[in-house]
């Protein structure tokens, strides 16, 4: 019995842990926007010129 | 001002992936006023110099990517690039995971398991909506009057980062017209065929995430399609099925030259700027609505009628009216024959 639930948990555990497959366009972006926002576009500037 | 710039894309797998480009601004002062675009090149070129210039000479900000990862011009060789790490996304790279499809799970995808996160322009979907994200920080940006405009396969970008909330006008050029999957009900045998997407389950999962059918279907912002009559990468009849796609309501415009096949006569080409100067500028420019159309088979001499009648309330004088006709069922090889319009009363026939 210990064992079963033990396997259990870890089942439940991996497939909270798995991103769901989208199934239309809303799924696909719908964790588009707290991806931006945790993540710093941290933007470097590697050349400036005139012309 | 031209800058060349890069920033991250996101973490995928462990791997910041970065996306490089060229941003250009006017000259002057700005105080988050600015009108800005992403100008996207197409499948087999890289980030510009003269297409954001170009922009900003006409008063936006604007950021070309290098979203191909395409090797930079000689000048900036010797600077950091766009980096997708071990992933794929270049639609001109060999793929592995061949006869398993575009969604498939392959060593450099995303997800383990189908998934449209795996097709191959995902990440660069993902970067150019990071690169909406770039434009709205900008100081000099007003982020209420984002655009994005891209030719060929930056059509197809265009149209599959359109339906971001934060794009006010979009003008996808000879790319991204979508419906490849379905035959013209007049010429049979014609879809493009996708190696390995000839599973229904696989074939519906891409149309209703990552293709631009889908995208079409959720449209938001203000739209002008850039055609050309004999376009090898958008059809004419797969432009009508997308734009009957959209949701009622939203403006939309289709400007098509004949004779054209991905370039654009002059008066044609003018339209993106003016489409922009509508809704992103707010110039108080007003594009005409697109003209009524009539055709007439049933006549007493038996040659059809066809009769157009323009925008009555458009300020815009018409300098002149041309109808052209074909009779061939394959978009591509078209030839349009000139009608030799003339003026009925107030309207062209």
């Amino acid at each position: 019995m210990k064992y079963l639930a033990l396997t259990f948990l870890v089942l439940t555990a991996t497939v909270v842990a798995a991103d769901p497959v989208p199934q239309n366009l809303d799924e696909l972006w719908a964790d588009f926007p707290a991806k931006d926002k945790e993540t710093p576009l941290e933007v470097e500037i590697l050349k400036t010129w005139e012309e | 001002m031209l800058q060349l710039v890069r920033f991250n894309i996101g973490k995928f797998k462990g791997e910041m992936l970065k996306l490089a480009g060229v941003y250009a601004v006017p000259k002057g002062r700005h105080d988050r006023n600015l009108p800005a675009l992403i100008v996207c090149h197409g499948g087999g070129q890289r980030a510009s110099v003269g297409g954001p210039k170009n922009w900003a000479m006409n008063g936006y900000a604007a950021f070309c990517p290098n979203n191909g990862a395409q090797p930079w011009e000689k000048r900036f060789v010797e600077l950091p690039n766009t980096d997708y790490g071990t992933f794929n996304p270049a639609i001109r790279k060999p793929d592995i995971r061949h006869g398993k499809g575009r969604l498939a799970p392959g060593p450099n995808t995303i997800d383990d398991v189908l998934s449209p996160r795996n097709e191959a322009m995902y990440l660069r979907m993902f970067a150019m909506r990071r690169a909406i994200s770039f434009l709205a920080s900008r100081p000099e940006v007003d982020p209420e009057k984002l655009g994005f405009r891209g030719h060929s396969t930056g059509g197809v970008m265009t149209v599959r980062t359109a339906t971001d909330s934060r794009l006010k006008a979009v003008v996808p050029s000879m790319g991204g017209c979508g419906f490849w999957w379905e035959d013209y009900p007049w010429l049979v045998g014609n879809t493009r065929g996708y190696e390995g997407m000839e599973d229904e389950a696989r074939r519906t999962l891409f149309k209703n995430t990552v293709s631009c059918d889908a995208n079409w279907k959720k449209m938001h912002a203000p739209i002008l399609f850039q055609a050309a009559a004999n376009d090898f990468n958008s059809a004419t009849d797969n432009i009508v099925r997308a734009m009957n796609a959209m949701p009622s309501g939203v403006p939309k415009r289709l400007v098509m030259p004949a004779h054209y096949n991905h370039a654009s006569s002059p008066e044609a080409a003018i339209a993106d700027k003016m489409w922009f100067e509508q809704y992103l500028k707010q110039t108080g420019f007003i594009f005409p609505e697109t003209p009524q159309g009539e055709l007439i088979l049933k006549t007493k001499d038996g040659i059809p009628i066809f009769r157009v009648t323009p925008d009555a309330k458009s300020k815009l004088s018409i300098e002149k009216v041309d109808i052209f006709y074909s009779y061939g069922r394959q978009p591509q090889l078209r030839f349009w024959a000139d009608a030799m319009a003339s003026r009925v009363g107030n309207t062209d026939a």
